[in-house]
């Protein structure tokens, strides 16, 4: 799908129930109903655990931030103003716990070794997901390497599943102006890329 | 990049692999749940549904262009009585309703050539102090009208301002204090002096069956109607070829004011049909012996007709100024041992009306006394049958096959320019056929230089006329209306002057600009409520 392609009606529809869904369980939720916050949890935390995943490229580094996200939500739930939806706003806090662990170098794991670790496994399509793995990992490594401004936005985007205006509002900005830091990005990727595989 | 690039990125970054969620995960998630949570209250109140957020723009916008389309008619509705800002009269004059379709819009958007000043710059205004209601006049409609007030005059009153001009030519700029001397075509008298003059070949009929040799009515029918009236007077002869000269040469004008000098005589048309007698209205000066006796008789009331004379030492002056471009382009050099002369005859269809009409000039500079003693003279001969009819702008229409100009010695040093408006009878057949022959020749008659004037010397377009012929015609034609008094107004020629000022080929002519400037000047009667 193309960056400046219209929004499916089909996605558009689906995007308004779950909004609506999220605004009821938020009504439930201000009420102090733990189950309204159970069911707001069960509905969110695989995304919010895929972005992770696909962030830092390690399942129980991605299921501890996935937990840590949730934690610090919760805290700081009364400084949700509503202007984004919910699962927006715990993918902010997802993606600032990771940068949080990034900022920490006791707990950095060299992505080296966890390749190694990987690949170790005896599959069958060990080259195949060997060389699956070290484009994934190039990819991670370049996004990572975006300006902040284009990494949340790439990253929200593709590996969080957030909207293009859901961005915008989490952002300040417009929904043209989070297409236009797209572009962007995906130019400084292509650049970034090229030189890696070419190197 | 490319966009295949950017698809093959945005499948990367699809394709990067995720995972499910341990099993673990949410029993984790659950037993961190405070339990107390709580939104803050209003939280879900401030989530807005975006429709709601695009209502309100679409509110603002709606209130915005409604604003903006108020301002819009505050802005343009009707000043009326407004008084005239320096820019704002010629401005106006140029978009006056009478103009339309007169000349091409591009020539009213036309930037002022550079180096010349936009007609809208000029000096003079229309005078409307505060508390004082302009000076008024009234126009031959009946309409109100602000007197033009020259820069000059504005000296007296306030500094001189930016927007102010200076005009390069001491004749332009004795124009113009003319224009603030003289305003207002004087009302014509009902004692003025009555002249009889011949019937027309082709009478200016008017729809109120008074016919005008000089166009008081309709432009369409003005000046080749006057050319046409042979003016054999009912008591004085014609006047001799040596008056007729001295109404086209460059002789100087005398320091008093011409219309302190000036008879206007008045003929009424009898019946505006070929074979009845037409009574023209006539311009005489007195500037020369047989001026002066027609100045007396007409004084004296006997209706003693003399030649039907205009200004035409201004209208040859002016359209002399204006036909002064380089003579090793345009000039015919008399010089001794010099190079055939170029062409110096030319014409071109007038531009407006009347219809089917043409402004031939006949331009003689650069005379070597040597060649050219004093004495010698310029003869216009007319090819027989070529023209219908024929008038000298600023002079007498033709009665003869020839006209007759005496060189003065101002004529042989600064060069001496005639413009006629001619219509021809039948288009020739062959193109080297010649509607006229200029011939200059000394006092005994003997030629000194004969050039013919064929018709493939006439442009075919007033568009396509070069500058250098359409500038001195269009002065000559300004200076006779003026002089007249210009009751029919200079609508026709403001509308050909905005067609000269236009840039041709990327190089504006600040000559077209500053006669365009004279033009709308003069043109200085404004309806007070345009129709």
């Amino acid at each position: 799908m193309g960056l400046f392609a219209r929004r499916d009606p089909v996605e558009e529809r689906s995007g308004s129930r779950s909004e609506a869904r999220e605004d009821r369980l938020l009504a439930a939720l201000s009420g102090g109903g733990r189950a309204a916050a159970e069911r707001l949890v069960e509905e969110t935390y695989g995304r919010v655990y895929g972005f992770l995943l696909k962030l830092c490229g390690d399942p129980e580094l991605a299921a501890d931030l996935t937990q840590e996200s949730y934690r610090r939500a919760w805290d700081a739930l009364a400084g949700f103003d509503g202007r984004a939806q919910f699962r927006t706003w715990i993918a902010r806090i997802a993606y600032n716990a990771f940068l949080n662990h990034l900022r920490r170098p006791r707990r950095l794991v060299p992505l080296e070794e966890g390749q190694e670790a990987r690949v170790a496994d005896p599959a069958p399509a060990a080259d195949e997901a060997l060389a699956r793995a070290a484009t994934a990992e190039r990819l991670r490594r370049a996004v990572l390497a975006l300006p902040e401004e284009l990494r949340f936005t790439v990253t929200a985007i593709y590996w969080g599943e957030v909207p293009v205006r859901e961005v915008a509002r989490q952002e300040g900005i417009t929904a043209v102006g989070v297409r236009k830091r797209l572009k962007r990005a995906l130019g400084l990727l292509a650049l970034a890329l090229a030189q890696e595989e070419g190197r | 990049m490319s966009r295949r690039d950017e698809r093959e990125i945005e499948r990367r970054l699809r394709e990067v692999p995720g995972g499910e969620p341990p099993g673990d995960l949410l029993d984790r998630l659950r037993a961190d749940l405070p339990g107390g949570a709580a939104l803050r209250e209003d939280a879900a109140a401030r989530r807005r549904p975006p429709a709601l957020d695009r209502r309100w723009l679409l509110a603002a916008s709606l209130a915005a262009m409604t604003a903006a389309g108020l301002l819009a008619l505050h802005t343009m509705e009707p000043v009326g009585e407004r008084s005239f800002s320096t820019a704002a009269a010629p401005e106006r004059a140029l978009e006056s309703p009478r103009y339309a379709g007169e000349a091409p819009r591009r020539a009213l958007e036309a930037p002022a050539p550079e180096g010349a000043v936009a007609p809208g710059a000029a000096g003079g205004h229309f005078d409307a102090s505060p508390g004082e209601a302009p000076p008024r006049t009234a126009d031959r409609a009946g309409a109100t009208v602000h007197r033009f007030v020259a820069p000059q005059e504005l000296d007296r009153d306030a500094p001189r301002g930016a927007g102010e001009v200076s005009l390069p030519k001491p004749r332009q700029q004795r124009i113009v204090d003319e224009l603030a001397a003289h305003p207002p075509a004087p009302a014509r008298e009902a004692e003025d002096p009555v002249v009889e003059l011949q019937e027309s070949a082709l009478p200016d009929a008017r729809p109120d069956g008074r016919s005008d040799a000089r166009g008081a009515g309709a432009p369409a029918a003005r000046p080749v109607a006057a050319a046409a009236a042979p003016p054999v007077a009912s008591a004085a002869p014609a006047p001799s070829a040596a008056t007729s000269m001295a109404m086209a040469s460059t002789a100087p004008r005398p320091a008093s004011p011409p219309p302190a000098a000036r008879l206007e005589a008045r003929a009424k048309a009898a019946a505006p049909t070929n074979a009845a007698p037409l009574r023209a209205e006539v311009a005489v000066t007195a500037e020369s012996g047989a001026m002066a006796g027609a100045s007396a008789d007409a004084e004296g009331g006997a209706a003693q007709p003399a030649a039907p004379r205009l200004w035409a030492p201004e209208v040859a002056e002016l359209a002399a100024a204006y036909d002064d471009d380089s003579p090793a382009v345009d000039g015919w050099a008399l010089a001794a041992g010099g190079t055939p002369p170029p062409p110096k005859v030319a014409g071109m269809p007038v531009h407006g009306p009347p219809a089917g009409a043409l402004w031939v000039r006949f331009r003689v500079r650069a005379l070597d006394p040597a060649l050219a003693p004093a004495g010698s003279r310029v003869e216009v001969a007319w090819t027989p049958g070529a023209l219908r009819d024929r008038r000298l702008l600023g002079g007498e229409a033709g009665r003869g096959e020839a006209d007759v100009f005496p060189l003065s010695a101002g004529a042989l040093r600064r060069g001496w320019t005639a413009v006629y408006e001619v219509r021809p009878a039948l288009l020739p057949r062959r193109s080297f056929e010649s509607l006229a022959t200029l011939r200059v020749v000394t006092a005994e008659g003997a030629p000194i230089r004969e050039l013919a004037l064929p018709l493939s010397a006439l442009s075919r377009s007033w568009m396509d006329a070069p500058s250098t012929l359409r500038l001195p015609c269009l002065a000559a034609a300004f200076a006779e209306r003026r002089a007249l008094g210009a009751p029919e107004g200079y609508v026709d020629l403001v509308a050909a002057a905005r067609s000269l000022a236009v840039a041709r080929g990327g190089r504006p002519d600040p000559r077209a600009a500053t006669l365009l400037e004279l033009i709308v000047r003069a043109d200085h009667v404004l309806p007070a409520s345009p129709p």
